[in-house]
């Protein structure tokens, strides 16, 4: 799987043994089907937008892959003008094309073994995730074992116990390449050096004109990090027929403990949620906010980053004036460099006024 | 009222809410200084299950009401009842019991404007005066999650109408010899199958066998199984043979209950069509169920068709015949019509034809000696019968919200004298643009605004108030007023005669 067929015209030629830390984050964007990716030096920016009001952007960087290598297309005016407008003149220019993204998760789970989520997984990340472990590798599983983690699952979490004994944990390998514009992307995955590989090309589109949400860093009002089970366990916690979801923070808190620092509400018709945090060093890791701060969104856009979250281990929470909210999740990977790898999302808040 | 939970506490309220959301979707909450009563009952009103948490089931339990309630019009009244939906508590409660961040759970009950005092320093609660149940789960490092629940408010409350102790038949077993028994009897796959047994205690041993009805599965398997009274904990019957069929679906969450504590569950039944009654009674919690009765058939005559057995000790037994009358599923639309019609209508406007005069009975006998009966009328609607109405403001421990329960209309509103409006009268009223033909109808108009106005809807139920209010609470004890045949009489005629005789003027919903 190391030969590239044409790799002397490649734009993109990238490696990685596993692709689960890849998939988890391209899963977490999947609530839309297209994206628009962008290939730059430093990584791969996927990015998805929701309503027009939620942009959700991962981060993919070159060192999540064993093999990153970039080489700029020749520019050709009439496809870059206006990726040269979005980009700015670096000095490098992006490769900027739209895929499919359901295709490309699938494609990257073609054995089974990308950690897709089943939703008994799901239930299971949840327990694991309740246990306050961050043990993703040894949670996820292959599709032969499926049937047996389902099992292990009605008794709770025993399974994580159970699973190193399975065997060896498959992997699926993928070299990635990309041969410029209006090539396809093309995905080599392989299980294993003597087991089958698969091709699979996917068309590149023109991109749209993506929505942007511009924000000046230093007007930023509120800047929260917390662990993000925490903010996972709110947001899953608001009954889905709640529409909107107030944020509230209050620098107050500081001075009275007893107050919450941060509150999350939803309401709904049949009643209302509530989640209440302290300004407490396990709860919010940082708290920076000068004045009380309250906005709407509507929940059913906020859901939408449940996914990423759960498969973060940090949030990052930034609220800008007029109510712009950027979540970062700091995504769990195998590499030692955590930060490496991130979702943000940016969504507008709702207009109280209108 | 404020209560706090600790895990063994939440855990065992979970399960209470469990069983309780198999009978109903919503359920009557009431917190007295006896405790915190819960309570619910099928849509078909012919299945009741309450549960009673003492004070000491909690760790912390403190009542206070607030005296300018709005929503609970009970003032003299230490109570506090309203009404939930059972899945959105069960929904809030459930995952507390894995989430092991949660240190305590506390329950609170708020009425609108108490809640807004309580609350006065943030400026971001908007007022409101709805009533609300609280769930507040303090989870570690002082992170606090809120639920609130809309409580409806509900002032019509029934309680099942239990028989005489010195009547009773007892008969105790344990929860799991009963689940194997009931193991042999599959509920049906589709969601509204809801399959019955009969039931035939005799001196010596106990059958069980499936019901063939109407049943349209191709396949129906008939069975029957021969429990020995030794199988039993306690076997006392005392009038045997009786024979007895009940629906499994609450039959079954009330065993999953007993189950899943492991307590053995004790059955009282007197005889068809009164309520066979079960109490689970832990150390943590009272709880009482009724299901509703109607006479079983047992065939005796062998016959060749084969049975299943469940276990070794059990006998083959011949089957039965099929009943002779077809046993409907419960329906309860008709029950719904008739009952919001008649909560609403004085006896006076009732726009059907009335009914050959009916003798105006005592409030609390449940069904007329004697009245029409129709032999067609589904076992089902005959034995809802489990309840009686009892106003909110009696002191009753334990209440039940049934505003479709057919059986108990207002029977309050006795029918005016028929009064003749004169000529001047009538000119009047047609100049007030008003088409009635006598008094009746205008004075039903007149009551129908004042109820609209200022009569709760409790009150519909008047009569009856009195003797619930002077009796003691008159939840396990049989009627004083009925007489001494009510109970024989209220097989097959018990909807219609109660639809008679609660207002004159209405029809019966069945016609003859």
């Amino acid at each position: 799987m190391s030969q590239e067929p044409n790799a002397i015209s490649t734009v993109l030629s990238a490696s990685v043994h596993d692709v689960r830390d890849l998939a988890a984050m391209l899963r977490g964007l999947s609530f839309s089907s297209a994206a628009t990716m962008s290939i730059q030096p430093a990584g791969v920016e996927v990015m998805v937008e929701e309503s027009r009001c939620l942009i959700g952007t991962a981060y993919i960087s070159a060192e999540m892959f064993d093999e990153f290598q970039f080489t700029p297309e020749a520019p050709s005016e009439s496809q870059n003008n206006e990726v040269n407008e979005s980009q700015g003149d670096d000095l490098v220019m992006p490769s900027v094309f739209e895929i499919h993204l359901p295709s490309l998760t699938e494609s990257l789970n073609i054995f089974g073994t990308a950690g897709g989520l089943s939703s008994a997984q799901m239930a299971k990340k949840r327990w694991s995730a309740d246990a306050g472990s961050d043990d993703e590798p040894s949670s996820t599983t292959t599709r032969r074992s499926n049937a047996k983690i389902v099992d292990l699952n009605a008794q709770g979490r025993l399974d994580q116990f159970f699973q190193p004994q399975n065997g060896e944990v498959k992997k699926t390998s993928l070299r990635l390449s990309y041969g410029g514009s209006g090539h396809p992307l093309t995905l080599l995955l392989a299980e294993d050096a003597t087991g089958p590989t698969t091709t699979c090309e996917l068309a590149t589109l023109q991109p749209e004109i993506p929505s942007k949400f511009p924000y000046n860093e230093e007007e930023i009002l509120v800047w929260i990090i917390m662990p993000s089970i925490g903010l996972r366990d709110a947001i899953s916690e608001f009954d889905p027929s709640c529409d909107t979801l107030t944020i509230i923070v209050d620098p107050n808190a500081t001075q009275t403990p007893s107050l919450p620092a941060l509150r999350l509400q939803a309401s709904g018709v049949f009643g209302s949620t509530e989640i209440e945090y302290p300004n407490h060093k396990n709860v919010l890791e940082t708290f920076q906010c000068q004045e009380r701060v309250e906005f709407r969104y509507r929940l059913n856009i906020i859901n939408k980053t449940l996914r990423a979250l759960q498969s973060s281990f940090k949030t990052s929470l930034q609220i800008f004036p007029d109510g712009l909210l950027r979540l970062q999740f700091m995504m769990n990977t195998s590499r030692s460099k955590k930060d490496g790898a991130f979702i943000e999302f940016r969504c507008l808040a709702l207009d109280d006024e209108a | 009222m404020e209560a706090t939970l600790d895990a063994s506490s939440l855990k065992s309220l979970t399960r209470a809410l469990t069983c309780i959301s198999r009978y109903g979707d919503s359920m009557t909450i009431q917190a007295t200084s006896d405790g915190f009563t819960i309570a619910s009952a099928n849509s078909a009103a012919s299945a009741y299950c309450r549960f009673l948490f003492t004070p000491e089931f909690f760790k912390h339990y403190k009542l206070q009401r607030n005296a300018d309630s709005l929503t609970f019009a009970t003032p003299q009244d230490e109570a506090i009842v309203g009404e939930l939906k059972v899945k959105g508590l069960l929904a809030i409660i459930k995952p507390r019991g894995l989430d092991r961040s949660v240190e305590k759970i506390v329950l609170e009950i708020h009425d609108g404007p108490e809640f807004e005092k309580n609350h006065g320093e943030s400026s971001t609660r908007k007022s409101s005066v709805e009533s609300k149940f609280l769930v507040r789960a303090h989870c570690k490092h002082g992170v606090i999650k809120t639920h609130k629940l809309i409580i409806d408010v509900n002032t019509t409350v029934m309680t099942p109408r239990v028989p005489d102790a010195s009547t009773e038949s007892r008969v105790t077993i344990g929860s799991e010899v009963i689940k194997d028994i009931l193991d042999h009897f599959p509920m049906g796959k589709a969601m509204k199958s809801d399959p019955q047994l009969i039931w035939h205690f005799s001196g010596t041993d106990v059958r069980v066998r499936s019901l063939e009805g109407n049943t349209k599965e191709v396949n129906f398997v008939s069975t029957e199984l021969r429990i020995g009274a030794d199988e039993f904990e306690e076997y006392y019957v005392l009038t045997p043979p009786i024979t007895l069929k009940w629906h499994l679906r609450e039959f079954n969450a009330t065993i999953a209950l007993a189950e899943s504590i492991n307590i053995p569950i004790e059955l009282k039944f007197t005889q068809p069509d009164a309520p066979l009654s079960i109490a689970i009674n832990t150390e943590r919690y009272e709880s009482f169920f009724a299901i509703s009765t109607a006479a079983g058939e047992v065939n005796e005559d062998p016959e060749s068709r084969p049975t299943r057995v469940g276990s070794k000790r059990r006998e083959r037994e011949p089957e039965a015949d099929p009943p002779p009358q077809p046993v409907r599923k419960r329906s309860n639309m008709v029950v719904t019509t008739s009952s919001a019609r008649s909560s609403v209508m004085p006896s006076g406007s009732a726009p059907r034809q009335p009914d050959p005069p009916q003798p105006q009975r005592s409030p609390s006998t449940p069904a007329a000696p004697g009245a029409d009966r129709e032999a067609a009328s589904p076992p089902f609607h005959q034995s809802t019968g489990i309840f009686q109405n009892v106003p909110p403001s009696s002191n009753n421990a334990f209440r039940q919200p049934t505003p479709q329960e057919p059986l108990f209309l207002p029977g309050s509103q006795a029918p005016p004298p028929p009064a003749l409006l004169t000529q001047a009268d009538h000119a009047f009223l047609e100049q007030a643009g008003l088409d009635v033909e006598n008094a009746d109808e205008l004075f039903a108009m007149m009551e129908d605004e004042g109820e609209e106005v200022d009569i709760p809807p409790s009150q519909v139920f008047k009569p009856i108030a009195p003797s619930a209010q002077s009796e003691p609470p008159i939840l396990f004890q049989k009627e004083e007023d009925g007489s001494s045949t009510e109970e024989d009489d209220v097989e097959d005629s018990f909807l219609p005669s109660t639809q008679a005789r609660s207002a004159s003027d209405f029809r019966p919903l069945f016609d003859d």
